[in-house]
């Protein structure tokens, strides 16, 4: 089973490609230019260096959110053009799950955290082990007291992980003293390695999407939406 | 080699997703429009997160019923046309992104087409003999411009609005006035029993320092002016006269500049594009004004007027034509310029 993973949905641009328990190639940029302008020259180059058709690819995992909005979008939006021009199947793997994947050998606990802007980042707490990370509850936006709350709650070592990292490291660290730990640097990246990794096994497990059925998992509404919703609680009251 | 024939084009610039099959950059084979209006109705406007949100959930099946009305498999087709701006960003990448992927999925070349341009090539899908040199008016709610095609892909700007573009004005007047989204067409509409004569509204521009260009932002004020002049007297505003008087004020600037623009070019051709283009007075008025022996007017069935890709897929026909080619790091351009 040969597969495409992507993850666009942080700064990071990662394409992979490869089968189960063997990766063929990834690149993985970290620059300034948009995704729209790297995502689809780098597939060309991954599928090039592997010496790949792609009429040879048998599906496509594509990390489907949370993340940035845009991001998300520009992952899945390509993710679904490759599925609809090659006729191949495709499916989802949630970014924090792919992350968790990367701190998988972690004796505590791993805990993945994004960007999510308003000071928040969003999350989820994982038990590392041989089967794979396992999610501890549903991932959420969480601003920095939540986090340390739970994190607390748990009473475990935790491993952080995730580009929000930079952002909590000193108050995580100080509030949370001996029990936090941070992954490496390489590990942090949203790669689509990882991707990969947990799309093989899903894929094994429960098989693609139906078609056009993936949704994007983008844990918070629209702003305008939200909004919208708040003045009409407030209405309510 | 070969021209390419059958185009498949996108369009997700704004906030309708659509996506066509065109034959010869002439006959229309399918052009599925899928409107989001209903989603943004309880906005007052477009948001443009919830529009990106909407074009990513249908832009795929869009594409497979434009495929299956014109009858023609992903093998058939021998280019791919998107818009990439100008338009909103998070729009505009949806469509740039799959276009991208079907392009590289169906080793097909892939056009790049600038939407304002391609409003205009609505007109190539009419059957008229287009020639050039051509005038054009492009007249929507992102746009009010007078061009000068000199050849395919060779458009110079002319005339451009200072501040609101015409059809925007249309919307803002009719939620001023209660009468939903879009604002086109109900004001034609109930502008043709109105009295135009019924308020003065101001033209703007029309002296020799505005040369070609437009502005609306005056009408505008004094529209919304008189409604609340009205309102706070307590009288009810006869929608038929005030939609009359206002369409007029907007429709006089834009047919007399039109007119300017066709006595300083000598063309044969003036083509009329844009969502207001749809507008049955305009295009009455237009025709009166600049169609001579020499010049004729040309203006799109309604459908092809307001955003679709049809009208991108004919654009890019001449593009690919052209040998003008898009590589896989096209991006979406919000402002993209059309001289480029
Ligand atoms: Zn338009």
């Amino acid at each position: 089973m040969l597969l495409l993973a992507i993850d666009t949905t942080t700064t990071v641009c990662s394409v992979a490609l490869g089968e189960k328990d063997k990766l063929w190639a990834e690149i993985t940029t970290n620059t300034k230019k948009t995704h729209s302008q790297r995502l689809m020259p780098a597939v060309q180059a991954l599928l090039r260096e592997a010496g790949v058709d792609k009429k040879q690819l048998q599906g496509i995992v594509v990390a489907h959110g949370p993340g940035s909005f845009t991001g998300i979008r520009i992952g899945m939006a390509t993710a679904q053009g490759l599925a609809q021009g090659l006729d191949i199947p495709m499916a989802g793997v949630m970014t924090l799950d792919a992350l968790a994947e990367g701190c998988a050998f972690a004796s505590g606990l791993i805990c993945p955290l994004l960007d999510a802007r308003r000071e928040q980042v969003y999350t989820c707490f994982y038990r590392g082990g041989t089967r794979g990370p396992q999610a501890m509850g549903p991932p959420e936006a969480l601003s920095l007291d939540e986090l340390i709350t739970k994190a607390k709650d748990f009473g475990d070592d935790v491993i952080f992980t995730g580009d929000a990292l930079g952002l909590f490291r000193k108050k995580l660290r100080a509030a949370l003293g001996t029990s936090y730990s941070e992954a490496p640097f390489a590990s942090r990246l949203n790669r689509a390695a990882l991707v990969l990794q947990k799309g093989h096994r899903d894929w094994e497990k429960v098989g693609p999407v139906p078609a056009y059925e993936l949704k994007p998992f983008y844990i918070r509404l629209p702003e305008a939406e939200r909004r919208l919703r708040e003045q009409r609680r407030g209405q309510k009251e | 080699m070969p021209h390419p024939s059958i185009i498949l084009g996108l369009e997700t610039s704004c906030d309708d997703t659509s996506a066509a099959v065109v034959l010869d950059g002439r006959t229309v084979l399918s052009n599925i429009v899928s409107s989001q209006d209903n989603l943004h109705l309880r906005f007052g406007g477009i948001v443009p997160e919830i529009a990106s949100r909407r074009h990513l959930e249908i832009i795929n099946p869009v594409i497979d019923e434009a495929m299956a009305q014109a009858r023609v498999k992903f093998t058939d087709l021998e280019g791919i046309a998107v818009s990439h701006g100008p338009g909103l960003v998070g729009s505009l990448l949806v469509g740039v992104s799959v276009a991208k992927a079907l392009a590289f999925s169906l080793d097909l070349p892939l056009a790049g087409v600038n939407h304002i341009e391609g409003h205009l090539y609505a007109n190539f899908l009419t059957g008229e003999d287009i020639s050039f040199p051509l005038l054009g008016l492009v007249v929507s709610g992102g746009h009010t411009n007078i061009l000068y095609m000199e050849g395919h892909g060779r458009i110079r700007i002319l005339g451009r609005t200072r501040d609101d573009a015409a059809g925007e004005v249309f919307d803002k007047i009719a939620r001023a006035l209660d009468l939903g989204f879009p604002g086109g067409p109900v004001i034609d509409k109930l502008a043709r029993e109105g009295d135009p004569s019924s308020f003065a509204f101001p033209r703007a521009l029309m002296g020799p320092e505005g040369g070609l260009d437009f502005s609306f932002s005056g009408v505008k004020t004094a529209v919304l002016n008189s409604i609340y002049r009205e309102r706070q007297r307590g009288r009810e505003i006869d929608l038929h006269n005030i939609s009359s008087a206002f369409q007029a004020a907007v429709i006089d600037v834009l047919v007399e500049k039109s007119f300017l623009a066709a006595r300083q070019k000598n063309v044969k051709i003036f083509l009329l594009a844009g969502g207001v283009a749809a507008n049955s007075e305009l295009r009455a008025r237009l025709r009166q004004r600049v169609e001579t022996e020499e010049t004729k007017v040309i203006f799109p069935p309604p459908e092809l007027c307001t955003d679709n890709a049809a009208m991108v897929a004919a654009a890019g026909y001449y593009r690919l034509r052209r040998g003008n080619t898009a590589s896989y790091d096209l991006n979406a351009v919000p402002s993209l310029s059309l001289e480029g």
